[in-house]
Order: C-alpha cells, then structure tokens, then sequence
C-alpha cells in the first residue's frame, strides 16, 4: 500500500533544514517521487542526504555567515554560562536557607533541595535554555542557511561542552561512593548530550517554515 | 576552458537534460539516470549538480507548474543551452576517442 504522506517527522526536517539551490522544488521531486511508491526508508535517506548535502552548501556559499554563527554563539554561551554560575553559586544557600527549608511536606523539601542543591537542576535548565535560545537566535538571522549555521554553531560549543563534560567525569570516578557520583554523571550526560540536543531543537523549532510557492533561493 | 570541463556526474545530469528535452525536472532526470546506471540517484545530488552547470551556463532553469502530489510545490524544468549541447559534444568526442584503440575495452560488456 503507498502511503499518502511521506513520513511526517522526516518531511517536517526537511521543510526547516533542506537549503540550497531550488529548495522547493528538491521537496516538491520527493514527495512525488513518494506518491509514485518509493517507500518510507528511501525518503529518510533523502532526506538525511539533502540535509547533510544543505550544510556543506551553506557553509561553502556563506562562509562570512559561518564565523558569525560561531561568534554569535561564544559571545552569548560563554558570558551566560559564566553569569547563571554566578547567580546560581550566590543564591544557592540563600534558596536552600529561606525558600526551600519551608515546604512542606517533606519528602517534597527534600526533592527540590536535592534537586537544587545537588543536581544543580536550576544551572542545567538555564544552560539548556540558554543554549537552545542560540539555536533559535541563529536559525532565526539566518533562515535561509540554518542547516549549515546551525551546524557551526554546534560544532563551535562542542569542545567547551567536551572539555566541561570531560572535568565532570572526571570527578565522578574520584573514588566516590555511588550515590554521591550518581548525580554528577547525570549532570555530565546533560552537559555532553542535553545541551548540544538543546541547541538543535531551538534552531529546529526557530526556522520558518517556506510556503510551496517560495523560491528556495 | 577548465570552467567548462564537466565531472562525470555532471556528464551524466547534462546528458538526461538533453535526452528528456523539456521535460526535463528532477524526478525524470534522476529516473533516466538511475535506469542507465542501475543506482539511486540523490535528488539533493542533482540539484547541486544542475545549479553547477547553470552558473557555468550549460544549461537555463525555469520555474513550471505545480502538482497536488508534489504538495503544491513547483517544478523547475531545465533546459541545454547551444554551450551546454557543445560541451556534450566535445566530451564525447574526447571519451571516444580515449576509449578507441584500447584493447583492454574491445568487446567486453563489464
């Protein structure tokens, strides 16, 4: 049976990342190719190729973009990472102290104590929206060319968020019991995983969607 | 000119362009290239590849209509122009004759 629709999630990756030349028509050639009983597998395939085939398009056509995109992503991740640190390290005790210590009841206190004090879930959900709002940032400046600016953004925090993850881990295997590296291995796969994820999905969610009748150009 | 040398792949797009004539859009020319090669052709691969030969003015683009079945969205037909149609002649020229005379290529079909 040939679905009428080729697979959604593939398709809606291809409508927000699929750049270069004749973009509308390379969707328009793949859903029809769809509609004549190409199956779901060969669309995903196309689909990867003609995103990965838009990155090293962007980037090769628009390399003035790409530094900016880098650029753009130190100048805003470095000093937001550095200034939620700071509010999180001053206001840790004072939250922990004034706000937390009265919840009732209990086992909800201890929860969010340990999930500020510990997990230091505050910090990890402000680096992810941080970074997310990178993605989101360079998507929206560059909507024709988020493929290949988001790429370069991602690849561009990748050896702060290596370098960062790899200090952590290094700390979870100090020859500490378990339920104290626990947490600090699940802050390490946000760090490595959450938040270059975060970074995509705001690019992803940012980048508008072309109308058919708009020129990929 | 090395500007007007053409990559194998390119051969092979600039070719289908001429032998669909003006039905010539994405969908056809990666059919008629993957019936001659037996291999799946990227549709991403092909636009590339056209753009490429249209900045080098081999061949023209413009835009056609639009289907319910390719969700709206418009073809864009290409066409050889008279550079274009020379510069298949003269590869295939070239390829002939580098491929006459070699014993190794008389005969066989692999």
């Amino acid at each position: 049976m040939i679905a009428s629709h080729p697979p959604r999630l593939a398709d809606w990756l291809l409508r927000r990342l699929a750049s270069g030349p004749k973009q509308q028509s390379l969707i328009g050639d793949l859903h029809e190719q769809f509609q004549r009983g190409r199956t779901a597998a060969w669309y995903w395939r196309q689909t990867i190729r003609a995103i990965a085939a838009s990155v090293v398009w962007d980037i090769r056509r628009h390399p003035v973009l790409a530094i900016r995109a880098v650029v753009l992503a130190y100048v805003f991740l470095m000093p937001w990472v550095f200034f939620t640190g700071y509010i999180y390290g001053t206001t840790k005790w004072w939250m922990n102290d004034h706000i937390l210590s009265r919840i009732s009841p209990v086992p909800l206190m201890v929860v969010l104590q340990d999930a500020w004090n510990i997990w230091g879930a505050p910090l990890l959900i402000a680096w992810c929206l941080g970074w997310g709002l990178v993605g989101w940032l360079i998507a929206s400046l560059q909507p024709h060319s988020r493929a290949g600016m988001t790429f370069v953004a991602f690849c561009a925090q990748l050896p702060w968020v290596v370098q960062f993850g790899w200090s952590i881990w290094t700390l979870a295997y100090a020859g500490l019991p378990m339920f104290v590296t626990f947490p600090t291995i699940a802050r390490n796969a946000v760090v490595l995983v959450g938040l270059p994820v975060s970074l995509v999905c705001g690019s992803v969610l940012a980048a508008r969607l072309p109308t058919p009748g708009e020129s990929g150009h | 000119m090395a500007r007007d040398t053409l990559g194998g792949f390119e051969l092979q797009v600039l070719l289908a362009v001429v032998r669909l004539g003006a039905k010539a859009y994405g969908v056809p020319i990666a059919d008629t290239i993957e019936a001659a090669s037996g291999r799946e052709v990227a549709a991403d691969s092909i636009y590339i590849t056209l753009d490429r030969l249209e900045e080098k003015g081999l061949v023209t683009s413009r835009l056609g209509e639009s289907t319910p079945e390719r969700g709206g969205r418009a073809k864009t037909y290409f066409q050889v122009t008279g550079k274009g149609l020379r510069v298949v002649r003269q590869a295939q020229r070239t390829l002939v004759r580098l491929w006459s005379g070699v014993p190794a290529l008389q005969g066989g079909t692999a």
